[in-house]
């Protein structure tokens, strides 16, 4: 029952540090989150982009047991947004009822959030 | 609800030298902030005293370190709104906190273009930001919107990558400065497009082209926005500080705004002749502490 955090990032990115901070501050302060920093310079990370049509970095993406389908959050999102993401990775909040919440909904518009596969 | 003295909203130059300074007031500081703000988009900083040539983010995480190393509280995280009460109480998606006084510092973002498409194709191929996503152009086709610095400067980033770059800009000759508009005229990939309007963009699950008002079309596999800034204060607004029409906090010379116990730093507010350069905003950010430690100074004597 793990949930992972895949943060893409690039080596001329500026804003890409502080997401892969912010998801490593999480994994600290939550029980069963991974990250995973996939770097578009490498050939795997290109790879991955490429699989989820990335095309903007930083994008972090969140799946777990359920909900093996990733929520994509574009640029560093608010650490709420993140830890909600999280839970509904690890079954802790209904994605479904995320979505009917106006603060997420306007989030889900805003930032493109649910990339489908 | 955890306390502080002040509470310092965004953590770019302005936020983070105003930390520096209320934390050698020994005030007992909270900066609120997700990264370093827009300087981090800028690779080549030249003109930040003692430093000849640095990037936005290597100048920025050495003043965070400062700020850190003094005692400086920073929280990585979104303010999502500011009460005001007998003191300020200011609120995070998780937390809230409490202070007498707040320094606003929440800069300015990228504007939008607002014609179709831009939204949908946020990230597909429309980008706000050349430093981050212009290595994902390798070999395409690239339009830049907009004729001045941050375009051109734009244009000479993305231009070793991709084949090549149309600027695209609405009046007849760029205002960016002459240095850059000279290199941007030498380079055989670039071309500009003057007097032209991006209307809308389309593609299918990624950005294929821009429509322009003469009714043109063009095949593009990239987009960057590159038409200044607006100011970020929807935070300020239920607290009543007063904006000028076009929305930046009016700041009187000592950083304060029309509401007590609300100051202001940086690309936010109207002083420093609205130069808006790192410089500017640092200053700015030592003289808000600065008039924070006056005001709370005086209220501890009432």
């Amino acid at each position: 029952m793990v949930a992972t955090i895949e943060v893409f990032t690039s080596p001329t990115c500026p804003h890409c540090p502080s997401a892969v901070k912010l998801a490593k501050e999480l994994a600290k302060e939550m029980d069963d989150v991974k990250v995973i920093e996939s770097s578009t310079a490498t050939s795997q990370g290109q790879k991955r982009a490429q699989k989820y049509s990335i095309m903007t970095v930083p994008t972090v993406l969140v799946s777990g047991p359920s909900h093996p389908q990733k929520i994509g959050l574009q640029g560093t999102p608010p650490k709420s947004s993140l830890i909600k993401a999280v839970e509904v990775s690890l079954g802790l909040r209904q994605w479904e009822k995320e979505k009917q919440k106006s603060f997420f909904s306007k989030l889900l518009k805003k930032l493109n959030v649910n990339i489908k596969l | 609800m955890e306390k502080y003295d002040t509470i310092i909203i965004g953590s770019g130059p302005a936020g983070l030298t105003a930390a520096i300074y209320t934390v050698r007031y020994n005030l007992k500081t909270l900066v609120i902030g997700q990264d370093f703000g827009l300087i981090t988009e800028a690779h080549k900083v030249e003109n930040y005293p003692g430093f000849e040539s640095a990037s936005g983010f290597e100048i920025m995480e050495k003043i965070n370190a400062h700020a850190v190393k003094l005692g400086a509280e920073i929280v990585n995280d979104t303010v999502i709104g500011i009460e005001k009460k007998d003191e300020f109480i200011v609120k995070t998606g998780s937390k809230k906190y409490q202070a007498p006084t707040v320094i606003i510092a929440s800069g300015t973002k990228k504007r939008k273009l607002n014609i179709p498409g831009e939204e949908e194709f946020l990230g597909k191929g429309v980008s706000y930001c050349a430093t981050c996503d212009g290595p994902f152009f390798k070999n395409k086709i690239v339009g830049i919107v907009g004729g001045n610095d941050s375009a051109a400067i734009a244009a000479e980033l993305i231009v070793q990558y991709a084949k090549k770059v149309y600027i695209i800009y609405r009046k007849e000759e760029l205002r960016a400065k002459p240095a850059l508009v000279s290199g941007i005229k030498k380079n055989k990939k670039i071309e500009i497009i003057n007097n032209t309007n991006v209307v809308k963009v389309g593609g299918d699950d990624i950005l294929k082209k821009a429509i322009f008002d003469n009714g043109k079309e063009m095949e593009l596999d990239g987009l960057f926005i590159e038409i200044g800034t607006i100011p970020v204060t929807a935070l300020t607004d239920p607290l009543g500080v007063r904006l000028t029409n076009a929305k930046f906090i009016e700041t009187n010379e000592d950083q304060s705004t029309n509401v007590k116990g609300v100051f202001a730093a940086g690309d936010i507010t109207t002083n420093s002749n609205n130069l808006r350069q790192m410089i500017t905003a640092a200053s700015e950010g030592s003289i808000a502490a600065t008039s924070v430690f006056n005001y709370i100074k005086g209220a501890r004597k009432k």
